[in-house]
């Protein structure tokens, strides 16, 4: 099992916790819709959200 | 944040002094220079960054000059939902004390105060901002970075709809990118340097685990064959052993079957080579026989053309004799030609010799007539010239004898008007005698007359009638008397009796003068260029050849040119046709002569080849008794026949021996065939056992190794740094694709916050600096370029004086643009140095608008560069006199307090409204610390 295997994927919940405004939270929805539409870029955009999730929890 | 009250106590050079600004406006505080105006503005910061302990060279300085006195700062303060009091002593007996009054009371001493003001400030405002919107004359003009104030970009944000996030969501940026860092370098390219991991480095790592896992795997593969190989080939040796004997068996057999075939074999190639040897002898014999034929037939044809040549030749001979002797004919006729054209040629020339003798005589007749023109013309010539020369009636005398006589008529017909006229009649036939001539009158017949002077009339009876003209006619008459004795004298200077000669001779002049000119032309023409006796000397000379001539000519001269030129016509045209006659002639003779050419050279090749066909028929005649002569008594159709017969009985033997010959089987293939399949079963045998030797070597060698298991460990590192790899590139992607569209967002936000702030500063700009004012805003919110009347200039290129312009509206701008809790006082301290009056007369009004929502703290020194300000509190130091200011006010003439009694070195300033304002004790003593 490689260390992309298992994820802990935040839940729509967990990003309205971060509370993001403004350009950021814009961003957080552009990458959101992308990772919805599946494929190739829709995995990168989830993998960007949950590098997103990870630094927003760390610089709240 | 706003200040509301200011108080300061034995601060540098202040005593005391205490201001109570305006919240929301302008509050302009003026006074000279080293009143301490800087030194307010210093302590409105000073007080919330200093400690009361500190021993900062800032802090030091705030001590009076002379005197061990303690400094006081208090300041009453109200920002975001706080109201407060702040109180701070430095130096002896330092102290910090905060009251907040809102939202609810409390009171902190100490360190403990000082640390709850700046959390109260940091809580409720944007500190850099506020130290950005305080502007020093001399400071830096630099514009306004109002990109790094995040309580101005709260305010852009609101403005914007909070496109640009807070001081989180700029961490987080800021984290975002840090993290892109880790992958990319900052141009988007992947990161191949540093410590740590980077994707080139994870790649080669996993083609190097890759390619070590392949080695393996592959050497394992290559033993695994090599074993397989060794055991086929142990059951390969066993097979190619059995081949062998039986090839060798084979092969013993197929040698006795050979060596029997090769023996018949012999036999029949010496039968053929036999009934070869007869078949050559029985042609050799043929050939001669068809030479022989051939001989002949040629012999045969050769004389044939023999005999034609010959008849050929026989015909050729009469057509050459008749040719020859035409050509020798027309040979006669060409001379006779030639003999004809020279004659005819001379007969031409003696004629065109007649034309020249005739036309000769025709000159010399034409001389003598000339001659005989000049000997006639000469004489009338000299006569007329003769009488023109005597001529005295020329156009001059001609003019002057008209002349005097139209004078002479004229004074004639005067005096018949001037004169008396005299009318003598009779009833009956009278004669009479006027001035002596008689005259007759009766009744049909009346005397009529003039009378110009004195006439006398005698009439019978003795009547004498003396009849006196008047004195104008005896005038006319002596006139007219002049004029005919002038007209006389003219007649006899021309040699004439009267006008009318005269005008006769004049056209007999005319006449004269053009027949002198008609008959020297004429002499002239037949003179040429000779004179009358050259031409006659000329005229003889030719007359004297031409009868030689004549003379010595035979008869038959032309009479005439003309027939002299007929005669000479016609022998030319004889000459021409001669010459065409002899022409044609000439091109038969050439025929003539090119038909017997051609008969000729075709005798001499008929007579050629008749010699070369006779050589031929000689050469085939001894040829042909030659080999008669070889073949002897025996005809060689005989021998021909004996030969065939023999190569018939051989050619039967040859047969009956292949027949035999091919009933054995050929086995030589057979035996090749097997002799190579022996060869190679030899070969691969031993090829087999040196390979399954080899191979027992190497698997021998290889047992020890364990392969697989160096196999196993290589694919588990390949795997691993597969892993490896791809989660890093997939970390990085993902930091590249959050990097990217943060930034793309920020970007969009940030251009979002321009606007408002643009368009602030443009609305003041433009009551300043006309309606075309324009600017161009960085990233970072900073003005770097300007635009007046369309020409755009970068900030560096403005004068000093728009740029600290630009510097207070853009600080007034963003002030405006902050929510009033966010805001902070805008603080300009001797700013508009370089203003003109005209520029400053504007910036007035303006900075009194974009003051209507925030707090301006005006220090100057000109108290005058401020009156266009209003409305504004003005507060002149160090009198502390406090004015209101209204809009549309000009700046009042300061009025003074008296000093309060028993308040010795302290003056108190009362605004004219009356209600206190401020008040100063600039040079008097403090009052106790205690006390307060």
């Amino acid at each position: 099992m490689s260390d992309t295997d298992l994820l802990v994927v935040p839940s729509e919940t967990d990003f309205s916790d971060l509370a993001l405004s403004g350009f950021a939270a814009l961003a957080a929805g552009d990458l959101a819709g992308l990772s919805e539409g599946g494929g190739i870029e829709g995995r990168e955009a989830g993998d960007a959200l949950l590098l997103l999730h990870r630094l927003a929890r760390g610089a709240a | 944040m706003k200040f509301h009250r200011v108080s300061l106590r034995d601060y540098k050079a202040i005593r005391s002094f205490v201001i109570e600004p305006r919240e929301t406006g302008v509050t302009i505080i003026e006074g000279e220079n080293e009143v301490g105006k800087s030194s307010i503005a210093e302590a409105l910061w000073l007080v919330f960054d200093q400690t009361d302990d500190s021993s900062s060279a800032a802090v030091r300085n705030l001590k009076p000059a002379g005197r061990d006195a303690s400094t006081e700062v208090e300041v009453d303060v109200s920002t975001g939902q706080y109201r407060f009091t702040y109180f701070k002593r430095f130096h002896r007996g330092s102290r910090t004390e905060l009251r907040i009054a809102a939202p609810r009371q409390e009171t902190l001493t100490g360190r403990e105060a000082h640390n709850r003001a700046r959390q109260i400030l940091d809580e409720t405002m944007d500190r850099a901002l506020w130290e950005a919107l305080r502007l020093q004359q001399g400071a830096s003009l630099e514009p306004l970075n109002a990109g790094d104030h995040q309580s101005l970009l709260r305010a852009l944000d609101v403005a914007a709809g909070e496109l640009l996030g807070g001081d989180r969501e700029q961490t987080l940026f800021e984290r975002i990118e840090q993290e892109f860092l880790r992958y990319w370098t900052s141009t988007g390219r992947e990161k191949a340097s540093g410590d740590g991991p980077n994707a080139p480095r994870l790649r080669r790592a996993r083609d190097e685990a890759q390619a070590e896992a392949e080695r393996i795997a592959a050497r394992i593969a290559s033993l695994e064959e090599r074993a397989n190989r060794s055991t086929e080939l142990s059951d390969q040796i066993a097979t190619l052993v059995a081949d062998l004997e039986r090839l060798k068996e084979q092969q013993g057999e197929l040698s006795r079957q050979d060596e029997a075939r090769q023996r018949l074999a012999g036999s029949v190639e010496t039968t053929a080579a036999r009934t070869a040897q007869l078949e050559g002898e029985a042609n050799r014999i043929a050939n001669q026989l068809t030479a022989r034929d051939s001989v002949e037939a040629s012999l045969a044809l050769r004389k044939s053309a023999f005999d034609r040549a010959r008849v050929e030749l026989d015909e050729i001979a009469a057509p050459l004799a008749e040719a020859s002797a035409r050509l020798v004919r027309l040979e006669a006729a060409a001379a006779e030609a030639e003999q004809a054209i020279g004659a005819a040629n001379r007969s031409a020339a003696s004629a065109e010799e007649f034309v020249r003798l005739s036309e000769r005589e025709l000159q010399v007749t034409q001389m003598s007539e000339r001659l005989a023109r000049i000997e006639s013309n000469e004489p009338e010539l000299r006569g007329v010239i003769g009488w023109l020369n005597g001529c005295k009636v020329d156009r001059r005398a001609l003019q002057e004898i008209a002349g005097a006589e139209r004078e002479v008529e004229r004074i004639r017909g005067l005096r018949e008007s001037e004169g008396a006229s005299i009318e003598v009649s009779a009833l009956e036939a009278t004669a009479l005698e006027v001035d002596g001539q008689e005259a007759e009158i009766g009744p049909d017949r009346t005397y009529s007359g003039k009378v110009h002077g004195v006439s006398t009339l005698r009439l019978p009876g003795g009547i004498v009638v003396r009849i006196s003209a008047g004195a104008a006619a005896r005038e006319l008459e002596g006139a007219l008397a002049a004029a005919t004795a002038a007209l006389e004298e003219c007649l006899a200077q021309a040699g004439v009796e009267s006008a009318q000669e005269a005008r006769e001779t004049w056209d007999a002049r005319i006449k004269s003068e053009e027949r002198r000119k008609f008959l020297m032309e004429q002499i002239r023409a037949d003179l040429r260029d000779l004179s009358a006796d050259a031409l006659r000397e000329k005229l003889e000379r030719e007359r004297a050849a031409m009868g030689a001539i004549r003379d010595a000519a035979q008869a038959g001269v032309p009479e005439s040119l003309d027939t002299a030129k007929t005669l000479r016509d016609r022998a030319l045209q004889a000459a021409r046709d001669a010459v065409e006659a002899g022409k044609l002639v000439s091109q038969d003779l050439q025929d003539a002569r090119s038909r017997v050419e051609q008969l000729e050279r075709q005798q001499f090749e008929l007579s050629t080849s008749l010699k070369s066909v006779a050589a031929d028929v000689a050469r085939h005649e001894a040829e042909l008794l030659r080999l008669d002569q070889e073949r002897g008594d025996r005809p060689l159709a005989d021998e021909l026949a004996s030969a065939r017969a023999a190569v018939d009985a051989a050619t039967a033997n040859l047969a009956e021996g292949r027949l035999a010959l091919a009933a054995l089987p050929d086995v030589s293939a057979t035996r090749t065939t097997v002799a190579t399949e022996l060869a190679g079963v030899e070969r691969r045998l031993q090829e087999a056992r040196d390979e399954r030797a080899r191979d027992v070597g190497v698997l021998d060698d290889a047992g020890a190794e364990g392969l697989h298991g160096l196999l196993s460990g290589a694919e588990q590192q390949q795997m691993e740094a597969a892993q490896e790899l791809g989660a890093y590139e997939r970390r990085a992607t993902a930091a590249k694709r959050l990097f990217d569209t943060m930034t793309r967002r920020r970007e969009e936000a940030r251009e979002n916050y321009a606007d408002p702030m643009r368009r602030a500063i443009e609305g003041l700009g433009k009551r300043v600096f006309g309606p075309s004012f324009g600017i161009e805003l960085s990233e970072a919110l900073q003005i770097v370029r300007v635009t007046r009347s369309g020409e755009w200039l970068d900030v560096g290129q403005l004068s000093v004086g728009m740029r600290e312009q630009l510097s207070v509206l853009t600080r007034l701008a963003c002030a405006s643009l902050v929510s009033a809790s966010d805001g902070a006082p805008v603080v300009l301290d001797d700013v508009f140095g370089w203003a003109d009056p005209i520029r400053l007369q504007k910036l007035g009004p303006i900075l009194a608008d974009a003051a209507r929502e925030t707090q301006v703290l005006l220090f100057t020194c000109h108290p005058r560069r401020f009156d266009s300000v209003a409305p504004a509190r003005v507060i002149s130091l160090p009198t502390g006199r406090v004015e209101e200011r209204r809009e549309g006010d000009m700046a009042p003439a300061p009025e003074v307090a008296p000093r309060a009694a028993g308040a010795a070195g302290r003056s108190t300033v009362t605004a004219r409204t009356g209600t206190p304002q401020a008040a100063f004790d600039l040079f008097g003593e403090p009052e106790a610390a205690g006390t307060r």
